[in-house]
């Protein structure tokens, strides 16, 4: 637990996956950008959802672009220089991430909306790459 | 189902759910302290703050669509709760700590206990 203003006492409450991944990013001093912002992924066969995990930005900060199968998130977290850290946790700097998407998707069709500090992308399939059943011929 | 057993249910989800301590930064200044926590994808309505003993506790539940027909491919998939406690010395107002929670990022300002000022104590003459 963390305490105020002495700041020597941590402890963290029962972690699970994460845990190990948080401790190593607390002796890294800040998170790489490679691992940066946080991605889940799904899909089924019309359709590809992307989430990603960007607390404290604007939806402005963040860059979205399709090209062929990959998506790319970019961006920047500014932090103010002539603030005094006790403590730094949390990413800073620039991001590119890329999310290497089950099918080619349709760029034009992507709707992507910003809620609680998760960014959500929708990503339709492209029609000529959607599975098709083909019929066989007889004679 | 009854409505209490639906609501055993929902405990015994929300029970369930993997809890992770949030990344936080925290900024000192003349003033007081500043912690900045990171909370992606919870709502202000399911977020708890508490106070009490001098621990200052911070609870929140994220809120999340099960994609349902999708195939879960990669990455944090399922709905989380951040948890995390600080504890205050009388250095920091308890009574006085702010919060504002805004883009999955809760700012807590903590502004410095007013020294206690130093009193004269009468000595009783008999």
């Amino acid at each position: 637990m963390l305490t105020f203003p002495s700041l020597l006492h941590v402890a963290r409450p029962a972690s699970v996956s994460r845990l190990t991944a948080d401790v190593d990013r607390l002796f890294a001093g800040r998170l790489q950008s490679a691992n940066y912002p946080q991605v889940g992924l799904w899909a089924n066969e019309e359709e590809a959802i992307v989430r990603a995990e960007l607390p404290g930005l604007d939806a402005g900060d963040i860059e979205v672009e399709i090209k062929e199968n990959v998506l790319r998130l970019s961006g920047e977290r500014e932090v103010n220089a002539d603030r005094e850290y006790v403590r730094r946790e949390r990413f800073s700097g620039s991001f590119d991430r890329r999310v290497r998407l089950p099918f080619a998707v349709d760029a034009d069709a992507v709707k992507a909306n910003f809620i609680d500090g998760v960014l959500e992308v929708r990503l339709p399939r492209v029609e000529a790459d959607k599975p098709r059943k083909i019929v066989i011929d007889r004679k | 189902m009854t409505t209490e057993a639906i609501q055993k249910l929902d405990e015994t989800r929300q029970e369930n759910l993997p809890t992770y301590a949030p990344r936080a930064d925290i900024y000192s200044s003349d003033t007081g302290y500043e912690a900045q926590i990171e909370m992606p994808g919870v709502a202000a309505e399911a977020l708890d703050i508490t106070l009490e003993k001098g621990v200052l506790t911070v609870r929140g539940q994220t809120r999340q669509s099960n994609y349902e027909g999708y195939e879960a491919l990669a990455g944090p998939l399922s709905p989380v709760v951040y948890e995390r406690s600080f504890r205050l010395t009388e250095a920091v107002d308890g009574e006085a700590v702010g919060a504002e929670l805004k883009n999955g990022l809760l700012t807590l300002v903590l502004p410095k206990a007013k020294e206690a000022q130093p009193r004269k104590i009468p000595v009783a003459l008999n």
